[in-house]
């Protein structure tokens, strides 16, 4: 159980993010609607909980492969060069995703004074969360890159994806 | 901007995923600039920062517990009861179940292959040819956009700030002009003999059946349409209202849903949500450049001097139509949504009509031949190729096409509704 919840790590911690979003928005049409009382705090666990489904989402999508491309050229080449453009594809999006997480880090940093109306909480927290994302996919682009380089085109593609 | 347009275009050559795409041509060009490179993370995050869009987990959420818990599927066998005496019923059933079912769950893809996966079979038992049934999927398919709750609304509601409830509300009766387009041709060719005119396959206790078992599963569309519709409820509201129901109904009243499988649809929701958002994200760093450099201006100064608004929407259509082909449907709309809105605007066009335009086009797009996304999928699940489907699809395209223009010249279709209910 706790080997399967470590393997799937990124995964708990989305679905708990998205729980807690639904949670928090049924609670606020809850008390809106039946005792008329407005909880701006929740609004913002809302917030925090909506960004880092987004973000971490995102993470987990590059884990899965499941970002949206297009893939006609890729298809259309031979398998060796198929590796090639794989590696291409791979390298532009570390080099944004690196200035994501370098950008991002400073961000954080600069940001860290600023915090939320209700609750006071930095908002270098909800930030935070784009430097994170970066850097988890970085991670899973450099495992897919190591299984390229080592594998080939031919079984990266009968693995799914792109990346 | 030359440097923009260079890297954008490679890099979806390439197969970069689409949303590093756009994000490494503006890193190309900010790096010639001398705007600070922090812009990056604060468009990423500004773009996505605005609470309507918390609407989109929850749709996809509530979408995947409809699809899962059995909700849709005796929806989707009540629509198909429904239309027996007519010639052609079964197409035009097809037409009814995506009306109810599509464009809920944020994937269109997933929609189209689960709709295909229920529908090309069934057809195919009643004497469809597959070819047929898969070109009717498609073009019902790529009218079912246009039906709230539609993910592409709630994304261009926020992205715009046009209230999501009008979309929602907008998108009605367009659709209602599409399915209705498609279903005469449907009849038209039932009653040429070119489809099967299975006219015998109405029965009134069947319908009583199909009715008895949806019951349940039809409160779904009256909190959705009703909450919206009837001002009680916001889009995100009725969306959680949606997936509290859609838990109550598939974990414990049909008990079609286990928690196990209901924290997989968490982590599911998630990604969608973070593959479309993050898009939004990047795109909105390039939308940023874009009007930075003036570049909607200058279109606008263009299409001023043309000074025709109903150019600028055949146009701006026509893009996004190829575009939604090319770039897979909704990523091509996030990226010229936020470029085309101001210009439409100043030409004097309505921002909900011309919002619902566009996503009338981007449902074409999306099973245009020979590389629309979800036409690739359901020609997946049918087994039948491109080359086969492209001759029976293209009467659909071309009616779905005079459908859009019908859309597009007449604002008063999309904009009665929200009119009436008081949304707009």
């Amino acid at each position: 159980m706790m080997r399967k919840i470590l393997s799937n790590f990124w995964e708990t911690i989305l679905a708990a993010c998205v729980a807690a979003l639904c949670a928090g928005v049924f609670m606020q049409v809850l008390l809106r609607y039946a005792i008329k009382v407005s909880f701006p705090a929740i609004e913002e666990i809302v917030s925090i909980s909506f960004i880092y489904t987004i973000f971490l989402g995102a993470a987990v999508g590059m884990k899965r492969m499941e970002h949206l491309s297009i893939d006609f050229l890729l298809k259309r080449v031979s398998l060796g060069f198929q590796k090639v453009l794989r590696l291409v594809v791979a390298a532009g999006t570390a080099l944004f995703l690196f200035f994501v997480v370098r950008e991002g880090i400073g961000f954080v940093r600069d940001s860290y004074t600023q915090t939320t109306t209700y609750l006071n909480l930095p908002m270098s927290y909800s930030y935070a969360a784009i430097p994170g994302s970066g850097l988890i996919m970085l991670y899973y682009l450099a495992k897919r890159t190591y299984a390229i380089i080592r594998s080939g085109g031919a079984s990266a593609e009968a693995e799914g994806g792109h990346l | 901007m030359g440097a923009l347009a260079l890297v954008l275009i490679a890099a979806f050559l390439a197969g970069i995923p689409i949303a590093f795409a756009i994000g490494l041509a503006s890193l190309a060009f900010l790096l010639k600039s001398d705007i600070p490179l922090v812009l990056i993370v604060q468009r990423m995050y500004t773009g996505v920062d605005f609470f309507p869009l918390v609407a989109v987990p929850l749709f996809v959420f509530a979408g995947f517990l409809m699809e899962t818990g059995g909700i849709s599927r005796r929806i989707v066998d009540l629509a198909l009861s429904i239309v027996g005496p007519v010639r052609g019923s079964l197409g035009m059933g097809a037409v009814a179940s995506e009306m109810i079912f599509s464009g809920i769950s944020g994937s269109s893809i997933a929609d189209a292959s689960a709709m295909g996966a229920i529908l090309i079979p069934t057809m195919g038992k009643t004497g469809y040819d597959n070819r047929d049934s898969t070109a009717i999927v498609a073009a019902a398919t790529g009218m079912g956009i246009l039906v709230p709750p539609c993910m592409a609304m709630v994304v261009l509601g926020g992205m715009g700030q046009i209230s999501i409830g009008a979309l929602f509300a907008g998108g009605f009766l367009p659709a209602f002009v599409m399915a209705l387009a498609i279903c005469l041709l449907i009849y038209y060719q039932a009653r040429r003999g070119r489809l099967p005119g299975d006219r015998h396959a109405f029965s009134g206790r069947q319908v009583g059946r199909a009715f008895k078992a949806a019951v349940i599963p039809l409160v779904m569309p009256v909190i959705i349409f009703g909450g919206i519709l009837g001002g009680v409820t916001t889009a995100t509201e009725a969306a959680v209202l949606a997936v509290v129901y859609g838990f109550i109904v598939s974990v414990f009243i049909y008990r079609e849903v286990s928690y196990a499988q209901v924290g997989k649809m968490l982590v599911n929701t998630g990604v969608v949500t973070g593959v479309i958002l993050i898009l939004i994200g990047t795109a909105s760093i390039f939308s940023w450049i874009m009007a930075n450099q003036q570049v909607p201006q200058a279109i606008t100064r263009f299409m001023l001097a043309i000074g025709e608004p109903w150019l600028f929407l055949l146009l701006a259509s026509v893009v996004i139509l190829v575009g939604s082909a090319v770039l897979d449907g909704l990523p091509a709309i996030i990226i010229l949504y936020p470029i085309l809105l101001p210009i439409a605007v100043k030409l004097g066009i309505d921002p909900l009509h011309f919002t619902v335009v566009m996503v009338a086009a981007e449902g074409i797009g999306i099973v245009l031949p020979p590389v629309g996304i979800c036409l690739i999928v359901i020609c997946g699940v049918s087994k039948v190729s491109l080359s086969e489907v492209t001759k029976p699809l293209l009467p659909y395209i071309a009616v779905m096409f005079v459908s859009l223009l019908v859309i597009m010249y007449i604002p008063w279709i999309t904009l009665v509704v929200p009119h009436w209910v008081g949304l707009y």
